[in-house]
């Protein structure tokens, strides 16, 4: 009877302070709120009961649960991304004025942010009285130091409580079961990690900011509105620049040299290219060259054909539409993401930032295509899309937030960027539910000389065992190339691939290396600046996997860090006379888009 | 004869049986040496031959065929040949310096966007280049068929037995399967000269000096 009371109030109330400490509670926490809404309803099989916190973005989700073998109360809720932000403590709190150089080693705290203050009480007041904390933040780096924070929070309004991770891939109930029977201790390993960058953006990006407002507010009023910011991941974001820079400087071209022959098939020309691509040696090509020479007949070896599809492209998550953006139509990922959310504040697109690249089973695309049948452009083939079956390309991602970026309603009656961006969204999301085109590839090898195979992909019919005299053989010669300067796209792909910042985020850390003049842009290519070249030496990412792998402490790394990011601050001290000319290029290129940084020449001061 | 000529020129006959021409002052110092340092009559041939696998052939000055023409057929020759070094040529050097030296360049095949034209190129395999030499002369053997008994660590001044039939074209031995065996030995002076960081090196060098010299005979 007294456990049929017990479920009742659990069940009836909605507030938590009711429930009697004889049930175990276990409070739950993601990184957002529509992740603990799906983790929720995957858990509690859509039979959750929704209430408020003090958040009004963040709700709370209870159900019954059995876990780990008792019937438990499950209190799931939500942070909006990072928790805590790290600032510089005592005197130092308005570092704006003081010396630069104090702030690599000012005393730093961390606190909540008064925009999180209410997520922080639903939390401490959802703590209390909770027996065990389970934190759902994204498997990454990112989401352990969120998770730690968390942590920080829960375990000061209630110090007994027992702190566990959840290790899941996707919001399935697969994923989700399989986390709940594995979990574990949070990792500080990774945690520590993300501290160390996070500080050091910190120090480096405040005492840069400090240094260039001592040194031209005065001189250039217009810089002060670009310089009073800083941030994190720039100096990762940076790094890539600066890496790419030094190996196009060092790069050594090398002549090499390569056979390609010609035959002719039912007067059509086809070329073959050299199965061995090309070699470094011209004594060796000539060798196999003269050997083809000697004997020349062709025999064809292989004919392969190969169905080949063109591709429909993959639903599209927010990095894909930033590197289109910025490679189709030159739009910069942070001013497209701006029109995109203005888009979809007025309601024409779904909410672009999504990591998400597949569409859920239950979407209605169709209704979505129809809409754009009456476009001039694209109309019929939205129509054709109708008749053939909506089949969307799904990729393999989802963030359980929200959907791939797609057009929502038809907007005929956009006008410049904002009719790009939204045609582009629908040409895209157009084309990811249309059938692919189907299409062959055929390969043939010939031989020459009963040792050299050359291979082509387009061409008339050939089998095998046919012989051939070339119409010509010949060694043709080139260069190796240094590799390209990055654009905006690859630096976006390379943020991608080493875990920098989150999707939401690449673009502003890419503008404030421009901003800073660490780096700036010609022709849509980046180029360090000598300030971002002295300050990027230090190797932070390779002692940041260390740090994760156990194999180095955190202090001791920030401690090595600091010392390197000190030293090269002082001598671009030094540099100063460099670094006005570099202003004042940057200064009068700033009417157009941010300037290019020049590599060399020392300009008089102003 | 003396019984240690008779003794010397057996065992020079015995390497030649085994297509090794060294000169006949050579084994005879070889086998002073070897009989002053103890060893006997019956380990004497093997003891020499192992003094020619570490030894350097261009000290023994003994030539055995011409390659410098255009195109040749060796048919039923064997001759043995010193290794001075290998190197793999269907790569840049540069990308193989900076592979050695443990430079990361993993960042530079990240691209947003694949580039259409090296899309479906084939992926060039191996192709090592080995300097061999008989003491007089040079000739660039060229791995044209995957042999897996070759490869870039094998030691400088290793020795191997060249089988025809056997094509050289123009200072080229093409080697394929079955002409070729692996004796053994190297060369310590060699093994230091020709590290595989300072023979990529000094050929990058090469290319560099020889693309500033054209550029000085054009302008
Ligand atoms: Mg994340």
């Amino acid at each position: 009877a007294r456990s049929y009371a017990v479920q009742r109030l659990a069940f009836l109330s909605s507030d938590a302070r009711v429930v009697t400490p004889l049930r175990m509670k276990v409070l739950n926490v993601a990184e957002k709120n529509d992740a603990a809404k799906s983790i929720a309803n995957v858990m509690s099989r859509g039979s959750s009961q929704r209430r408020e916190g003090y958040s009004q973005y963040n709700k709370i989700y209870q159900f019954d649960y059995m876990f780990q073998g008792q019937q438990v109360t499950m209190v799931m809720t939500s942070v909006s991304g990072h928790l805590q932000d790290v600032e510089f403590g005592g005197q130092y709190k308005s570092w704006k004025s003081c010396s630069p150089l104090a702030l690599f080693d000012a005393p730093l705290v961390k606190f909540v942010p008064d925009k999180f203050q209410p997520i922080k009480r639903t939390l401490e007041r959802e703590a209390r009285g909770a027996q065990k904390l389970i934190i759902w933040t994204d498997c990454d780096r990112e989401g352990e130091n969120i998770g730690f924070e968390i942590i920080d929070v829960v375990t000061q309004a209630n110090p007994r409580i027992q702190v566990l991770r959840a290790r899941f891939s996707e919001i399935t109930a697969n994923s989700v079961n399989r986390a709940l029977s594995s979990l574990r201790p949070p990792d500080h390993l990774q945690n520590d990690a993300v501290e160390v960058r996070r500080e050091l953006d910190l120090r480096i990006g405040a005492a840069f900011t400090r240094f260039l407002t001592l040194r031209y507010q005065t001189a250039f009023p217009e810089l002060s509105d670009m310089i009073i910011s800083y941030g994190s991941c720039q100096f990762p974001t940076l790094g890539f620049v600066v890496e790419r820079y030094k190996q196009i400087q060092e790069f050594k071209s090398e002549p090499f040299w390569k056979l390609s022959t010609t035959l002719q098939e039912e007067r059509k020309r086809v070329t073959f290219n050299w199965k061995r691509v090309r070699l470094f040696d011209y004594d060796a090509v000539r060798a196999l060259y003269e050997e083809c020479i000697a004997n020349p007949v062709a025999t064809v070896t292989d004919v392969r054909k190969k169905s080949k599809s063109k591709w429909r492209p993959v639903a599209l998550d927010t990095v894909e539409f930033e590197k289109h953006m910025s490679r189709k139509l030159k739009i910069s990922a942070k001013t497209a993401m701006g029109i995109a959310e203005k888009l979809y504040t007025a309601g024409y697109v779904s909410y672009p930032r999504t990591e998400t690249n597949k569409f859920p089973h239950d979407f209605n695309l169709r209704e979505l295509v129809q809409q754009q049948t009456g476009d001039a452009a694209w109309g019929e083939f939205a129509n054709r899309v109708l008749e053939e079956g909506v089949t969307p390309r799904n990729g393999n991602k989802s963030d359980e937030a929200h959907p791939p970026i797609h057009p929502i309603k038809y907007a005929p009656n956009l006008q410049g960027d904002e009719k790009r961006v939204y045609e582009y969204i629908t040409r895209h999301f157009l084309a990811c539910c249309s059938k692919d085109a189907k299409g062959f590839e055929t390969t043939v090898e010939i031989e020459i000389s009963s040792e050299k195979k050359w291979s082509d992909k387009d061409i008339p019919v050939f089998s095998t065992g046919d012989r051939y005299q070339p119409d010509s053989i010949q060694i043709q010669s080139g260069e190796t190339s240094p590799p390209n300067l990055l654009t905006e796209a690859d630096l976006i792909a390379l943020m991608e691939k080493h875990g920098i910042g989150t999707d939401a985020t690449h673009a502003e850390h890419i503008e404030k290396i421009q901003q800073r003049s660490y780096a700036g842009v010609q022709d849509n290519k980046f180029l360090p600046g000598k300030l971002g070249m002295g300050l990027v030496e230090a190797d932070l990412e390779s002692d940041l996997k260390l740090i994760c792998e156990g194999k180095r402490a955190k202090d001791d790394v920030l401690r090595d860090q600091i010392r390197k990011y000190r030293e090269k601050f002082e001598i671009s001290l030094q540099r100063v006379a460099d670094i006005d000319g570099q202003m004042q290029k940057y200064l009068d290129t700033q009417m157009g888009e941010p300037g290019v940084i020049q590599q060399t020449g020392i300009t008089d001061q102003p | 004869m003396t019984e240690l000529n008779h003794s010397v020129y057996s065992i020079y006959k015995w390497l030649l049986s085994r297509h090794i021409k060294v000169p006949l002052e050579w084994v005879q110092e070889c086998v002073s040496f070897l009989v002053s340092e103890g060893i006997s009559q019956e380990l004497m041939c093997d003891s020499v031959y192992e003094q020619w696998l570490v030894s350097d052939v261009k000290t023994l000055q003994e030539g055995v065929i011409n390659f410098n023409t255009d195109i040749k057929e060796l048919k039923n020759e064997v001759f043995a040949l010193q290794m001075n070094y290998a190197i793999d040529i269907s790569k840049s050097r540069f990308s193989q310096l900076r592979a050695l030296l443990g430079v990361n360049d993993g960042n530079t095949d990240v691209q947003a966007f694949e580039d259409p034209n090296t899309k479906w190129e084939p992926k060039p395999s191996r192709c090592l280049l080995l300097e061999l030499t008989d003491g007089v002369q040079q000739v660039k053997g060229i791995e044209v068929e995957p042999l897996c008994e070759l490869s870039t660590a094998l030691e400088c001044g290793t020795k191997l037995l060249i089988k025809g039939p056997i094509k050289c074209v123009r200072g080229c031995l093409l080697l394929r399967k079955n002409c070729i065996s692996i004796l053994g030995g190297h060369v310590d002076e060699l093994v230091e000269r020709y590290s595989q960081p300072s023979v990529l090196k000094s050929l990058l060098d090469n290319v560099a000096a020889n693309q500033n010299r054209e550029l000085c005979s054009k302008s």
